[in-house]
């Protein structure tokens, strides 16, 4: 598959601070690419660098194998950006801003009337054309945002946080929108700090902080970083301190710990680990409350990685 | 792209009611505090009959058929009331004449306080005066002067070419409305403003989406200021129009020439506004200074103090030639006095050069098209 | 305290484009001031005389004399038909005067016509005047010359005939000395609304912005606090403007301000700087943009300023534009500056001072009402 981004070592520093930091990507056709990292891990300037928009001052960036520059038109014209700023002209309707935007790329009238159209029905805005953004609710302002960036059909989208604030019941439409269009041929770049999303639509994903790329791959890749393959959670009673090192020493188990009447039971491979643990735990008259297993997360492998949640 | 853009812009615009509204609001509304104000001023100015009292103490019959003479008729000088002391202070009090003017072994007057009225009062006595004092001395120098002196006296002579002034409209409170009209010109700086705000990726999200479309940063940039420039061209007409035809103000200027002038002070505002849009970057901080510097020009052009561009002339002439709302407000006098000539077409240059020179400049500030920071 | 830090913290970021604002409009001001003392010349006895004399004899020169005597002469202009045509319009001259070549010779010659060449403002007083004095004054030397004087001689007698005055008595002069502090305060009617609007009102429209006065709402501050802080925060922002013009004005007119008549000037603007107050919290009650902002101050300032006679003295101003200027504010503040500067007719009274400080006082406490009406309804 032909890479649609290369970036190299790019390094961007602002007076103060170095915001990205030798960071290094490659993304490939028709891949739904997640850029996961905390608030000010560099994302967004990461994207505007790509864009051409900010100056930086180390590194390569090329676009569908050309050199990335403000003047460079026909991959320009290949790209739909989604800001995570709402923009968008409050004096305009609906259709009039999908079409201003739209009519940057394309200039076929014809074409542009059939391509607005198809970005309303894809954004579900279709009872909303007479609108002015002012009259939408949060959720509607974020898919007229996204509609402004794909009506011209491009072959690359960039989506920098385009879920922020808004409500499940949008956020859901946008994401399945996002799905869609990668099944139509698009290569999508998707930019959040919140992993449930990426887990559920990237297909590949770098995990970037202080500017830095500190793992890629699939999430199965990534998961596959991390020791641990399940952790084990029950609520227990009248648990004797005793019985942690006997919890240790049962197979696959890497580590235990009890904290406020909470028993986590990390494990490394293995099959049947919570049958085992609740066989033991019964042997022993340990009463239980609530018992689950859980499979690791990409939260986990942040923590893993750098020691914090994605949240901090 | 270009025309894209353009149609664009100008929807945005013209959908923006509270900025239209002023742009053609602001210079009516205080075009019409104007005309209110100042609506009699000029015709108050024009000569009348200056009312005075006239207190006999001890009667001069000579001085009375003197002051009667030059009191004739529809050009006189004065228009005289006889009356008793008491009265003729009341009268004076209330404003209802000039000046008392006591007939008596000497002439003497009483006023309320100086002014042109009182002075011309003042002049008529002192050539009585003098007259009578001269007559005395000639006679007392020979008295058959007498004869000579009354009959030089009474041959007309006409000593002073009075040198007509120019045609057009010498009002001298239509400047006023020329500055007004100079003012709302150069409040097209904040359609220049505008125009950065929304382009640069630095200065708003939607200057940004712009910047990522596959579209010269040329043309959209001259889309953006077109829009602007024609949306306060116009705006500034149609002040122009209301002032004209609605309060009927005499600008004593041919209508193309005006609108001439007001297109080259429109895009002259709009320039200076995107000079300052592009270094200010924001608009809580380019909108107050552009004002700021727009009021300032004004001022000096004579928007407050009518005759403070000439006072200008006199002590600093080159920043007349520097001040856009100046240029402005001087093309339009010199085309109500003198009509097209070279300093006209010289104000009309100088515009046009400032204009280009802030474009330039305010191109090479927005023309980058990377950005250090977002 | 929190709102009362938030609204300085505010206004302290706008500090650059509000320090913009005051150093154009104390320059403008002072502008203002010092070309006070012409504009109060405007109808003074003495007319603004220009003389080109192209003839430079002694009879010229007795000529030049005469009218210095009499009136002000103007200098530095060159004779340029556009230079003249330009000054009377702008009224920097009411009259112009050239000496044409051979004036001596034809006095001599007993040719009395077509002496000099005039050019005035058409139709006033002060040009009318003018002429009829120099026509005089041609008569009189024309009598001189007919008995037997040579030009020069004839000139000189008529300039000391022309010295003896009728005695003229004035009623009464209420000038007090403070004419250029006077000047200052003035304009200030014209700034105090601008600035205020500039600097005030967006800094309120800020903290009264939907989310903010939500949030606002939903602490634990109680409504009137809320109102009582941002309250304070104008009056500190106002009151800090208020200062820095008194210092501005102090820095170059210092004496003539701390006289009794500069304080009463003082304490008027101060009042009018109140209602100036009521103004911006009234405009902030809607919510425009910086632009649109911009242009209601400029139509508030100008447009009352204009009806007021704060550019234009009131004097002038028509009557039935006097008698509808009554119900602004800046009127009650011009008449008293007026009174107390000798500006106008207008001798001291106290009364009269605390009508127009009171008067202000009221308007300002209606605008303040008005602010909090609106303020209420948008609640709703």
């Amino acid at each position: 598959m032909a890479s649609v981004v290369e970036i190299k070592d790019l390094v961007k520093r602002y007076k103060e601070l170095t915001a990205v930091d030798g960071l290094s990507l490659s993304i490939e056709e028709g891949e739904i690419f997640g850029l996961l990292g905390p608030n000010g891990s560099g994302k967004t300037t990461t994207i505007s660098c790509l864009l051409s928009l900010l100056d930086f001052n180390e590194g390569e960036i090329t676009v569908f194998g050309e050199e990335m520059t403000p003047d460079n038109y026909s991959v320009k014209s290949r790209i739909g950006v989604i800001m995570q700023n709402v923009a968008v002209a409050d004096e305009l309707t609906v259709y009039e801003n999908i079409d201003m935007f739209c009519g940057m790329y394309i200039k076929d009238k014809a074409t542009r009337r059939q391509y607005v159209e198809q970005a309303i029905d894809f954004a579900g805005l279709r009872d909303y054309v007479k609108f002015r953004p002012k009259k939408l609710s949060g959720g509607l302002l974020r898919r007229l945002n996204i509609a402004c960036g794909i009506a011209h059909k491009p072959k690359l989208i960039i989506l920098d946080e385009p879920t922020v604030a808004v409500d499940p019941q949008s956020r859901n439409h946008i994401l399945e929108g996002i799905e869609q269009l990668n099944r139509e041929g698009a290569t999508i770049i998707y930019t959040t700090h919140y992993m449930e999303e990426v887990e559920q639509i990237c297909s590949r994903i770098a995990i970037i902080d202080h500017g830095k790329l500190i793992a890629t791959g699939t999430k199965e890749e990534l998961i596959a970083m991390i020791d641990h393959t399940e952790t084990i959670t029950a609520e227990v009673r009248d648990f004797d301190e005793a019985l942690i090192d006997e919890i240790k020493a049962l197979p696959h188990v890497i580590e235990a710990k009890l904290e406020e009447g909470k028993l986590t039971v990390s494990y490394s491979g293995g099959k049947h680990n919570l049958v085992r643990l609740v066989g033991l735990l019964n042997d022993r008259s340990v009463h239980l409350g609530r018992v689950y297993s859980e499979l690791p997360t990409l939260n986990d492998v942040f923590l893993d990685i750098t020691g914090r949640t994605l949240r901090d | 792209m270009f025309l894209h853009i353009l149609k664009y812009e100008l929807k945005i615009a013209l959908k923006n009611k509270a900025v239209i509204f002023w742009l053609f609001g602001f210079p009516a509304i205080l075009g019409t505090f104007f005309y209110i104000a100042f609506g009699d001023l000029y015709a108050e100015e024009q000569f009348e009959k200056i009312p005075v009292a006239l207190v006999t103490i001890s009667e001069d019959r000579n001085f009375e058929q003197t002051l009667d003479t030059v009191s004739e008729g529809k050009d006189g000088l004065f228009e005289v009331k006889r009356t008793n002391e008491k009265k003729a202070l009341e009268l004076l009090e209330n404003g209802k004449v000039s000046g008392i003017i006591y007939e008596d072994e000497e002439i003497s007057l009483t006023v309320k306080s100086e002014g042109i009225k009182p002075t011309i009062i003042r002049f008529f006595l002192d050539q009585y005066k003098i007259n009578s004092e001269m007559i005395s001395q000639q006679i007392s120098e020979n008295p058959l002067n007498i004869f000579r002196i009354s009959d030089m006296l009474r041959t007309e002579i006409d000593p002073l070419i009075k040198q007509e002034r120019r045609d057009g409209n010498q009002d001298p409170y239509v400047q006023y409305f020329y500055n007004l009209l100079a003012m709302s010109c150069l409040f097209g700086a904040l359609g220049g403003i505008t125009a950065v705000l929304r382009s640069q990726a630095n200065t708003s999200a939607l200057g940004a989406r712009r910047c990522v479309a596959p579209v010269s940063k040329f043309a959209s940039m001259t889309a953006s200021l077109a829009a602007q420039g024609a949306i306060s061209f116009c705006c500034n007409a149609a002040a122009l129009l209301y002032l004209k035809l609605v309060l009927g103000i005499k600008f004593g200027v041919p209508l193309g020439f005006m609108l001439l002038i007001i297109l080259a002070g429109s895009l002259n505002g709009l320039a200076v506004g995107y000079f300052i849009g592009a270094v200010c970057r924001s608009e809580g901080m380019s909108v107050p200074i552009a004002v700021a510097v727009m009021m300032f020009f004004c001022f000096m052009s004579g928007l407050m103090i009518g005759n403070m561009r000439a006072k200008v002339e006199l002590k600093a002439p080159w920043f007349n030639h520097m001040n856009p709302a100046a240029l402005i407000s001087d093309s339009f006098y010199v085309l109500n006095i003198y009509g097209s000539n070279a300093r006209f077409i010289s104000n009309i240059l100088i515009l046009t050069g400032m204009t280009i020179v802030f474009m330039s400049a305010g191109a090479l500030i927005t023309g980058r098209k990377k950005y250090a920071a977002l | 305290m929190q709102l009362y830090n938030a609204f300085i913290k505010i206004f302290l970021r706008r500090l650059p484009s509000i320090i913009a604002y005051f150093v154009i409009f104390v320059v403008i001001a002072f502008i203002m001031g010092s070309s006070g003392e012409q504009q109060a010349g405007f109808e003074a006895t003495k007319l603004r005389v220009a003389v080109f004399d192209m003839d430079d004899t002694e009879s010229s020169r007795a000529l030049i004399k005469f009218i210095s005597d009499n009136h002000k002469l103007v200098g530095g202009l060159d004779d340029r038909e556009q230079t003249i045509q330009d000054n009377l319009y702008y009224g920097i001259i009411d009259y112009a005067i050239t000496i044409d070549k051979g004036f001596e010779q034809k006095l001599e010659a007993e040719e009395f016509d077509g002496l000099i060449t005039t050019c005035k403002s058409q139709g006033s007083y002060g040009a009318t005047f003018l002429d009829g004095q120099l026509e005089q004054y041609f008569k009189l030397i024309s009598v001189r010359i007919s008995s037997g004087d040579d030009a020069p001689q004839a000139c000189i007698r008529a300039n000391a005939l022309s010295r003896s005055h009728v005695k003229v008595k004035t009623a009464e002069s209420s000038g007090s000395g403070i004419s250029k502090f006077g000047y200052f305060t003035q304009y200030l009617a014209y700034i105090f609304i601008c600035v205020t609007i500039m600097g005030v009102t967006p800094c309120l429209m800020r903290l009264s912005s939907e989310d903010l006065r939500k949030r606002v709402l939903c602490a634990p501050v109680s409504p009137a606090s809320r109102t009582l802080q941002m309250a304070l925060g104008s009056f500190t922002v106002i009151g800090g403007i208020w200062l820095a013009f008194m210092a501005a004005a102090a820095a170059a007119y210092g004496g003539e301000m701390f006289t009794k008549n500069g304080m009463l000037c003082m304490l008027n603007s101060l009042c009018y700087i109140l209602m100036a107050a009521g103004i911006s919290l009234v405009v902030s009650q809607f919510d425009v943009s910086d632009n649109v902002l911009s242009m209601i101050s400029n139509v508030i300032s100008l447009g009352m300023s204009f009806l007021c006679g704060v550019f234009v003295p009131q004097q002038y101003l028509g009557s039935g534009v006097l008698k509808a200027a009554h119900a602004l504010p800046a009127y009650w503040y011009v008449r008293a500056n007026d009174m107390l500067c000798g500006f106008s007719d207008q001798p001291f009274s106290g009364s009269l001072y605390i009508t127009c400080i009171g008067v202000q006082l009221g308007f300002a406490a209606a605008l303040f009402t008005a602010a909090g009406v609106i303020g209420a309804r948008k609640k709703r």
